[in-house]
């Protein structure tokens, strides 16, 4: 089935486990806002679970105007068949305009099943989302061929518009509790029993740098595996963690969980500084949340200055000792009335 | 086979889908048409589907060997990987692998190969107007592909896909089929640990938020295989010879009874737009100087950032 849009809203799939909303639901929550304000829009969050009320208080505050919170012992563990049901229930219904869905394993595993279901388009891991103001589409851009290539694409006739958009592109909302909105509880079984759970199997490290606010990521540029304690020193002494390309960690230098990039996480500091890195777009794709940008480099045609809002040519290790000393000999001031810069005179 | 002994059998069909790819990472287009060129370098089998077809290939060595040592104890354990059995003829299960493709006409020969791999049949959907599709579009093509063999051989029990393909990276044509099709799915499967005709169900392990996943599936389903879970097998000397004889079967949109209307582009809701190759334009602010200056500018730059 399909529908011609009658309601202009943009819904927010909120991906819980265990109670606790996926972080990637909020910064959809943050985006979501922006791009309804802009055209006078509401946004409307769905979180299905066996689910508290006050799941549906931290939606609204980061920018939703109402909650349909969904809940039911059966529904404790996320699964795509009763999870499509009960979605697919609530937008034939309510018909929004736009249903958008974190890019997180299970996301990229319910979205399609629905999107197939509503006869509608999807479009997998977008990296940006913006509404055209004269056909009010949902230009979605997203990487192909390993992110050599992006292509923009929309969904003309067909509703919702549905995408799935990366974790950790988009920032994550402050938190405001004054905003209102409604939360309607729904209390809906469902019987589907085709998949069922034998065993879960925690992953061994819970570590992620993925919402790291400072970061410091080293590439194959760094040359020994012994100067990855200088990275890690520099991180120390920003206040940073760190985080590395995907040849450290080919290389068994470091956890996976550091990687950033297509096939790692994506991040997105106030503050990154990139050490050694070449700047493939495998891995550039990771980094485009990143706010500010020091990339040191010896190849002054390294990629990775693209990205970057401030390039050094130069030798990376011996940028990192002398970087180092130079924090400690004069750590850099946090003042509240002005830059360093202008502290120092 | 006399007829009566057929039809006691207990049916196993196993359809994987495969794509063919560019090889390499990357995309050459059409400076024109935006599209992507074809037909420029060569193309080899999405990676993903490889290990889809070899986990096909071993679950029909399994059903095979396990019919075998069931129905007749007393036989010696076949010590060496079995006979590469092509359409499993052990007593008490008839089991086959059939590999569906949509694409190019030239993709036939990527099914030969598999044929020569073991797969026992190829099906190749080829015909204007299946191209350009969406994803949405191709999982519903491919769905037909999926009936057709349904006629042939009777009910098809698992369907096995890639994750994802490399080319695309949109990981939504298992799903996307497996709700085309109204059977369950699991996405990402790490392990096929069980699989049971008689009782009709499946046991895997998957990727999930978590970490891992053991799940049960009750068959017929569709299960999307991650990466590196095995290596495809090379091909046999008498798959080779089999892979000369036995001929892809190529069918097109009217084979398939398929309304135009729902396929290829026209039947696909998502439009390219335009494509582009990410801005590479250096907007850097070059800091320059002794290396010690260098430190002393960016511990500067920091302050400023964090301060």
């Amino acid at each position: 089935m399909n529908y011609i849009q009658k309601n202009s809203e943009i819904w927010v799939y909120a991906e819980q486990h265990a109670g606790i909303i996926h972080p990637v639901a909020f910064e959809l929550l943050g985006t979501a806002r922006k791009l309804a304000d802009d055209r006078g829009l509401r946004v409307t969050a769905a979180v299905l679970g066996d689910l508290r009320a006050s799941c549906g208080e931290d939606l609204l505050a980061a920018g939703a105007d109402r909650v349909f919170l969904v809940t039911h012992e059966t529904l404790k563990l996320p699964m795509e068949l009763p999870y499509e049901e009960i979605l697919y229930r609530l937008v034939s219904r309510e018909q929004p305009d736009i249903l958008l869905f974190g890019a997180t394993p299970f996301g990229r595993s319910l979205a399609p099943r629905l999107a197939a279901r509503l006869g509608t388009g999807l479009t997998a891991d977008c990296t940006s989302l913006s509404i055209d103001p004269e056909s009010g589409l949902l230009k979605q851009v997203r990487p192909a061929f390993g992110g050599s290539l992006m292509a923009e694409i929309v969904c003309p006739v067909m509703r919702p518009q549905m995408a799935t958009v990366r974790p950790g592109i988009f920032p994550r909302p402050v938190p405001d509790r004054t905003r209102g909105g409604s939360i309607e509880r729904i209390w809906q079984p469902v019987d589907e029993q085709r998949v069922t759970v034998l065993r879960t199997e925690a992953r061994r490290s819970g570590r992620s740098i993925a919402g790291a606010k400072r970061l410091v990521i080293a590439g194959r540029g760094i040359g020994l595996k012994k100067n990855l304690a200088l990275v890690e020193e520099l991180a120390g002494l920003l206040d940073a963690d760190w985080g590395c390309t995907r040849p450290l960690v080919e290389n068994g230098w470091c956890d996976s969980f550091r990687q950033v990039g297509q096939t790692g996480c994506s991040v997105s500091p106030e503050l990154l500084v990139s050490v050694g890195v070449s700047g493939a777009v495998q891995h550039t794709a990771g980094i485009t949340g990143a706010k500010q940008v020091i990339a040191v480099n010896k190849d002054p045609s390294a990629q990775i200055f693209a990205s970057a809002n401030y390039a050094v040519e130069g030798d990376c290790v011996q940028f990192m000792k002398n970087l180092i000393s130079e924090l400690r000999a004069n750590p850099p001031m946090r003042t509240i009335w002005g830059s360093s810069e202008e502290y120092n005179g | 086979m006399s007829m009566t002994r057929t039809a006691e059998k207990k049916m196993f069909n196993m359809v994987v889908c495969v794509k063919q790819v560019p090889a390499g990472a990357q995309a050459k287009l059409d400076p024109v048409t935006k599209t992507l060129i074809r037909s420029a370098g060569s193309s080899i089998l999405n990676p993903y589907d490889a290990f889809a077809v070899e986990a096909a290939l071993q679950i029909r060595d399994r059903l095979a060997a396990a019919a075998e040592t069931s129905e007749a104890p007393a036989a010696p354990q076949a010590a060496e990987a079995p006979a590469p059995a092509q359409t499993a003829e052990a007593p008490g299960i008839s089991c086959s692998v059939t590999a569906l493709s949509m694409g190019v006409p030239s993709v036939e020969k990527m099914l030969k190969d598999l044929i020569a791999r073991g797969v026992d049949e190829g099906i190749l959907l080829t015909d204007r107007a299946f191209a350009g599709a969406d994803t949405i579009a191709t999982s519903r093509s491919l769905s037909l592909g999926v009936r057709q063999i349904e006629y042939r051989r009777g009910s098809v029990s698992l369907i096995i896909c890639g994750h994802m393909a490399v080319d695309g990276d949109t990981a939504q044509i298992g799903p996307e089929l497996a709700e085309t099709l109204k059977l369950p799915h699991v996405s990402n499967v790490l392990k096929i640990v069980e699989v049971d005709p008689e009782n009709s169900f499946a046991v895997v392990e998957c990727i999930a938020a978590e970490g891992k996943q053991t799940l049960r599936v009750q068959l017929p389903a569709l299960i999307t295989v991650s990466k590196d879970i095995n290596v495809l097998r090379l091909p046999s000397i008498s798959g080779i010879r089999r892979a000369e004889h036995q001929d892809v079967r190529v069918l097109g949109a009217a084979e398939l009874n398929a309304d135009p209307a729902i396929l290829g582009k026209r039947g696909s809701a998502t439009q390219v737009v335009r494509t582009f190759t990410p801005d590479f334009e250096a907007k850097a602010e070059r800091v320059t100087g002794t290396p010690k200056e260098v430190a002393v500018k960016i511990r500067d730059i920091i302050g400023r950032l964090i301060g």
